[in-house]
């Protein structure tokens, strides 16, 4: 998987991922959510756009992206879902902790 | 005893070794639907779910063989059938200890839902261990037509 960072501001980033978020990958993504925190950047926007397939392994880094953005005052939205990644976030209720938004802009507009 | 149905389509790998061969398990269910394609539902949830459950299997299978203190390597067979499509995982390590039953963790858990999720896209999921070897289950019903 890749990840491309984009800064929006000075307090928000956009991780856009490629490929699977996976048992692989998880830890890059839990690596570049704690870089952006550590960059005081607590508003965190993660597009799945060209994201193949999340396994929990994948929702576990969301997770926890979650939490450490949320310690930091700021929060984690993901953007740009498909069918795969709605049908595990419904599987598992973490649609309601990690609600799907339509766009980038979308998310970030939510803050 | 009626005959056992003719397959679909049916796709083995073997002789994979952890984490790092998760790759196989996908490009052996995109050779299943491949192979299979005639006879798959337009309706893609149904495959979605299929291949989530597969790949937290794979994923616990795995981890489980990478982390066996001697050297073991797991198998797949993927069968497609015109009423179910199924998934068998194999490796010849130690038995794994297993949670006695499968739930989802709480909400802010960072680990802990790859059985629950495999179960709920499923019909049957069973674990086995017969004559050595460690046996992973997976049966999803196709969709009855409209």
């Amino acid at each position: 998987m890749q990840i491309e960072t984009e800064r929006r501001g000075t307090d928000a980033m956009v991780l856009r991922l490629t490929g699977r978020l996976d048992m692989l990958s998880a830890p890059d993504l839990k690596r570049a959510v704690a870089d952006a925190v550590a960059q005081g950047c607590i508003h965190v926007v993660v597009d799945l756009a060209a994201v193949d397939s999340v396994d929990s392994s994948g929702l576990g880094a969301l997770i926890g992206g979650l939490r450490s953005t949320r310690a930091a005052g700021g929060d984690l939205r993901i953007a740009n879902a498909g069918a795969q990644v709605r049908t595990i976030l419904g599987l598992t209720t973490l649609d309601r902790v990690l609600s799907p938004h339509e766009s980038i802009e979308a998310a970030l507009a939510s803050r | 005893m009626p005959p056992a149905e003719t397959p679909i389509a049916e796709v083995r790998r073997g002789g994979l070794e952890g984490p790092e061969h998760l790759a196989h398990v996908h490009d052996a269910l995109a050779e299943l639907w491949r192979l299979g394609a005639q006879a798959l539902p337009s309706d893609d949830q149904w495959r979605i779910e299929f291949e989530i459950a597969v790949a937290e299997i794979a994923a616990n299978v795995a981890q489980y063989v990478a982390s066996h203190p001697t050297p073991v390597t797991f198998s797949l067979v993927l069968v497609l059938h015109h009423s179910e499509a199924v998934a068998v995982f194999e490796d010849a390590g130690g038995e794994p200890i297993l949670p006695e039953a499968i739930n989802l963790p709480d909400e802010t858990a960072e680990a802990g839902r790859g059985l629950a999720i495999a179960e709920r896209c499923l019909d049957v999921l069973r674990f086995e261990r017969v004559q050595a070897v460690n046996r992973w289950n997976l049966v999803k019903n196709l969709p009855r037509p409209a």
